[in-house]
């Protein structure tokens, strides 16, 4: 589970994530571990995306004076 | 039985008469073309609204005037009646706006000519909107069909945002006046929404008007909340449109500008994730050849080694071969062994026999 909160967030972590495969610091040896991790995170958000409502607030007041 | 006469003093007959206007006439709306148009002590304003046969004078103050107004133009004034203490019957205007499609834009190309040297449309003055807002501000009309379009988009493409809805009216006399109090409501909240959004559907130029308003367009200039419009159709264009930061160029485009599509999103993700597959593949690629590289380059060494340790063998065998004393025999030539003095006898050893001999003669050869 990714610790960022927001989807924003999630895409940030997994532009950071994918920027690491094309980086001077990319190993085949965690190459595995990463991309798994960046897979979970696309799919987070997908399902985030999914499930998040808007919620519409009509505010009481009146403007007419 | 005859009616009896009222007499009253003047100032009696005035009031009295004002006050039968008023009951009669609370609020009249006046439709008529603007003459005489004079402002005085930049506070008063004065013109007269007539037609063919009538024409009446009107009165209002500088700050009541929110489109710019000139002679001939066709207006609509709303006002209430009234004789002054002089006598004089005119009409104390509350709001004007113009009438009809040619003062409609006579209006609005005076205003925008105004504000535009005000530099209150400078494109230096716009702000980006925020990519992915989760507080809205929306200044709409909850009945209006652009509202609803608006907030179904917004649905669709994206989820997770807080609306905040200010319901004015978004035509008519009012709807600048209370435009402008849910705008500056929205901008004196302790937490400021990301972006401002005015919303309204298609109308006539008349409908539309209110977004024409001097004191409405100023206000949206200066907003702190970046703002964004979504007011009638592509082709309507409004001072408001002109002094937001954004011009949507309808309800549901100002929400397809405002959020992303969360379908768009699903695609960009799965792109990012299933780009990263090449690069592992070119990876493990590159390892296999630089793998191939050395092998292929110890197995070089190896040969070469074998090659060398070949000639060297080579070499010592032909040595060897040239050192063999058989070698000699086979050119002819023979061993002796045994003392060479006369009488004694000697062993003679060719490449395919071993002789004894005696020997008769010794004799010294000088080279």
């Amino acid at each position: 589970m990714s610790k960022a909160s927001t989807i924003e967030d999630k895409m940030t972590e997994l532009r950071a994530l994918v920027a690491w495969f094309e980086s001077d610091e990319f190993q085949l040896e965690t190459a595995s571990a990463k991309f798994t991790e960046a897979s979970k995170l696309a799919k987070e958000i997908e399902e985030d995306l999914a499930k998040l409502k808007n919620t519409v607030n009509v505010l009481k007041q009146s403007f007419d004076s | 039985m005859e009616k009896e006469t009222v007499r009253l003093s003047v100032s009696d007959f005035v009031a009295l008469t004002n006050q039968t206007l008023e009951y009669a006439y609370p609020s009249v709306e006046v439709e008529g073309e603007v003459s005489s148009f004079k402002v005085n002590q930049q506070k008063f304003v004065f013109f007269d609204v007539k037609d063919d046969n009538s024409s009446v004078g009107c009165f209002m103050t500088i700050w009541q005037l929110r489109q710019p107004i000139e002679d001939g133009m066709r207006v609509i004034v709303t006002a209430t009646p009234k004789l002054t203490n002089w006598g004089k019957f005119s009409l104390t205007v509350r709001a004007i706006r113009p009438s009809g499609e040619g003062s409609l834009k006579k209006s609005f190309e005076l205003l925008k000519a105004k504000l535009e040297k005000e530099g209150l449309f400078a494109l230096e003055r716009k702000r980006t909107l925020p990519p992915l807002p989760k507080h809205i501000a929306v200044v709409s009309s909850t009945q209006a069909a652009g509202y609803a379009d608006f907030i179904k988009i917004l649905d669709d493409r994206f989820g997770g945002l807080h609306i905040e809805v200010a319901h004015v009216q978004v035509q008519g006399e009012v709807a600048a006046d209370q435009m402008i109090r849910a705008i500056k409501y929205f901008n004196t909240q302790e937490e400021l929404a990301d972006v401002l959004v005015l919303i309204r559907g298609g109308g006539s130029a008349d409908d539309l008007s209110s977004f024409n308003d001097e004191l409405l367009v100023r206000e949206v200039a200066a907003s702190r909340i970046p703002v964004l419009t979504g007011i009638g159709h592509e082709t309507d264009e409004s001072l408001v449109d002109l002094a937001a930061d954004v011009r949507g160029a309808t309800p549901s485009n100002a929400a397809q500008i405002l959020v992303p599509d969360k379908r768009e999103i699903v695609q960009q993700v799965r792109h990012l994730v299933r780009g990263i597959i090449p690069t592992v593949e070119h990876a493990i690629e590159l390892e296999q050849q630089q793998l191939r590289q050395v092998l292929e380059a110890s197995m070089q060494v190896f040969h070469s080694r074998i090659e060398l340790a070949e000639n060297e063998r080579n070499t010592l065998e032909r040595v060897l071969a040239q050192l063999d004393p058989r070698a000699v025999l086979a050119r002819g030539y023979s061993i002796v062994r045994g003392k060479i003095e006369v009488g004694q006898h000697i062993e003679i050893e060719q490449l395919t026999k071993h002789i004894t001999a005696e020997v008769t003669n010794v004799k010294s050869i000088n080279n």
